[in-house]
């Protein structure tokens, strides 16, 4: 049995410093070019999903990797959501697994995309000045593939550890994808 | 080994009775100082071979935080030094400017003033001589720069042109890629910190509680011998290597196919030797400041310090799932000092408070060591007074 597993970053500059944007990288970069005034634009928040991107459609050119069993051995997966990205995740039989997310922009909506059954959670403590909203529901788009999406908020880039509870099921499918604000 | 003996007199007094000629205590003014009034007492004097003006100084310091000095404008060092993460990035590796993931976890540079080995087994011991890599590099690319980019750059800022003119005016042509280098090593070897509960300790004006002082008698004891390793005040000295800052352990981490291989992505010294005895080492990191360099180890595998003290107890530590799965303590190139001890959940907690103690939260507001760039959270800015940043066009 597979858990589908999809994250989706919604991304913007680095809010607490003078970062710009970046020019050169992907098609969701280009869509937000005009965002080099930092302060201009910190506030806005207008998620731009790239062409061709469905959360119900996560299993594709997936990367083969071993998820960790144990909080303290998860530093042995890290996951950074980027565009596109997919992975086929092999989970030993206990219910549980453990990977690190390693977030690489500044005031990300982070959202996470898996099929019914299977939850995740951050185990990493955030500091106090970081806002951390945990959402959990059934993706409408997907109904009929029963995926659903967990979501964060990032005020700051960083590593987190995931906790993966998914009971009877040993293959996890994590697809990526990262949307700049 | 014994617990640190607090010098009599402070560092500031041994220092002046032995170099009153040098200018001790001397202000930090225009002319380079051995002992600038920001340097903690107890601290030595730098190193005979720095020499940090006041005006170099403050200059490195808009330049370490400038982000014009990377190619696409996202970058700058102070993006992966950040100063309430002890100039640390808080990532388990780093990320360059297209968010490429580089191989090693992002050291702190705090005190890097007294450190002979820059990087985790590169050999690179000045620091103008590592800067090299994040600016320049293309495998990987960290900050994207090439040398006439980021003259044309400076070139085209009407405060840099004074500036550097007045920091090298005996210069033709002030704004040249060494002087760069030269100004933000200069501010980087100034980001010194020492005003830990350890430290305050240290120089007679707090006592440690109960609980420190049993986990520093654990850490410099026989028992766990922490401190071969960690030792000196900047806690990344090892006591076997007497004539060096620095020295290259395998502390049993992995174990791959029961060869004693690391993961391919970074295997340490080996790579610079050849040697396969230099498999899986790495030079010894500083503890201080361990609450705010998290994750840890050469490749930021580790979230938590109990498992990491579980896995030095146990003498290397053991991965029971995932791909890199193996016990480090059977791996061959271990070193003999990793060889595991006894050690009770209350030793243990012992010697993480004392740990902690090594920890400066004051760190993060020391101003001398502040961007001068504004920064903003949820639009607005949160270190005034400060320029706004640096535009690229």
């Amino acid at each position: 049995m597979h858990i589908l597993l999809m994250t989706l970053l919604a991304c913007g500059e680095k809010d607490t410093d003078t970062a710009l944007e970046t020019e050169d990288a992907t098609e969701a970069t280009e869509a937000t070019e005009e965002t080099e005034d930092t302060a201009a634009n910190s506030e806005d928040t207008q998620t731009d999903e790239p062409a061709g991107w469905s959360a119900c459609d996560i299993g594709s050119d997936a990367t083969s990797a071993m998820l960790p069993s144990s909080a303290s051995e998860a530093g042995q997966l890290t996951i950074m959501p980027d565009l596109g990205d997919s992975y086929l995740l092999t989970k030993e039989a206990s219910a549980e697994g453990w990977f690190v997310m390693e977030v690489s922009e500044w005031m990300c909506d982070i959202e996470l995309y898996t099929q019914e059954g299977v939850t995740l959670a951050l185990e990493t403590p955030a500091s106090s000045d970081w806002e951390l909203g945990d959402v959990s529901a059934p993706v409408a788009e997907c109904e009929n593939d029963g995926i659903y999406r967990t979501s964060w908020t990032f005020h700051a880039w960083g590593s987190y550890v995931v906790h993966v509870e998914a009971a009877d099921q040993t293959d996890i499918w994590l697809g990526s994808i990262m949307v700049f604000n | 080994m014994k617990p640190p003996i607090k010098p009599i007199f402070g560092w500031v007094a041994l220092w002046c009775l032995t170099n009153t000629l040098s200018g001790c205590a001397e202000p930090d003014g225009g002319v380079s100082s051995q002992r600038p009034d920001w340097l903690p007492e107890h601290f030595p004097s730098l190193p005979a071979t720095i020499e940090i003006s006041s005006q170099k100084r403050e200059l490195g310091r808009w330049l370490f935080y400038d982000v014009r000095l990377s190619a696409n404008g996202t970058r700058s060092c102070g993006t992966c030094h950040e100063q309430p993460k002890a100039f640390s990035d808080g990532l388990v590796t780093g990320l360059g400017i297209e968010n490429s993931q580089l191989p090693l976890n992002s050291l702190s540079l705090v005190n890097v003033a007294w450190r002979e080995e820059l990087t985790w087994y590169r050999q690179i011991d000045s620091v103008e001589e590592h800067m090299l890599i994040p600016l320049f590099a293309d495998n990987p690319v960290e900050m994207g720069m090439t040398e006439s980019l980021m003259l044309e750059r400076l070139a085209d800022s009407e405060r840099y042109q004074e500036w550097f003119a007045e920091v090298y005016p005996t210069d033709t042509d002030p704004i040249s890629v060494e002087n760069t280098i030269d100004a933000i090593s200069a501010f980087t070897l100034s980001i010194i910190d020492g005003n830990s509960r350890y430290d305050q300790w240290y120089r007679g004006e707090i006592a440690l509680s109960a609980t420190e002082q049993r986990g520093m008698a654990l850490f410099f004891g026989d028992k766990m011998q922490c401190s071969v390793c960690h030792g000196g005040l900047f806690f990344d000295q090892p006591q076997t290597e007497p004539e060096r800052r620095h020295g290259y352990f395998n502390t049993g981490l992995y174990h791959l196919f029961e060869t004693g291989e690391y993961p391919v992505s970074t295997q340490g010294l080996i790579a610079s030797t050849g040697n396969s005895e230099d498999m899986g080492k790495f030079r010894v990191p500083t503890l201080r400041n361990l609450s705010m360099t998290k994750p840890w180890m050469h490749d930021g595998t580790e979230f938590d310090l109990e498992n990491i003290l579980d896995s030095y107890a146990r003498g290397g530590r053991l991965l029971q799932s995932g791909s890199n799965a193996g016990d480090g303590s059977e791996n061959p190139y271990k070193s003999d000092l990793i060889s595991g001890f006894e050690m009770s959940l209350e030793e243990r907690a012992d010697l993480l408070r004392f740990l902690m103690s090594l920890n400066d939260d004051s760190l993060a507001t020391v101003e001398r060591l502040q961007t001068p760039f504004c920064q903003r959270r949820a639009g607005e800015i949160i270190n005034p007074p400060c320029e706004e940043p640096f535009i690229l066009e």
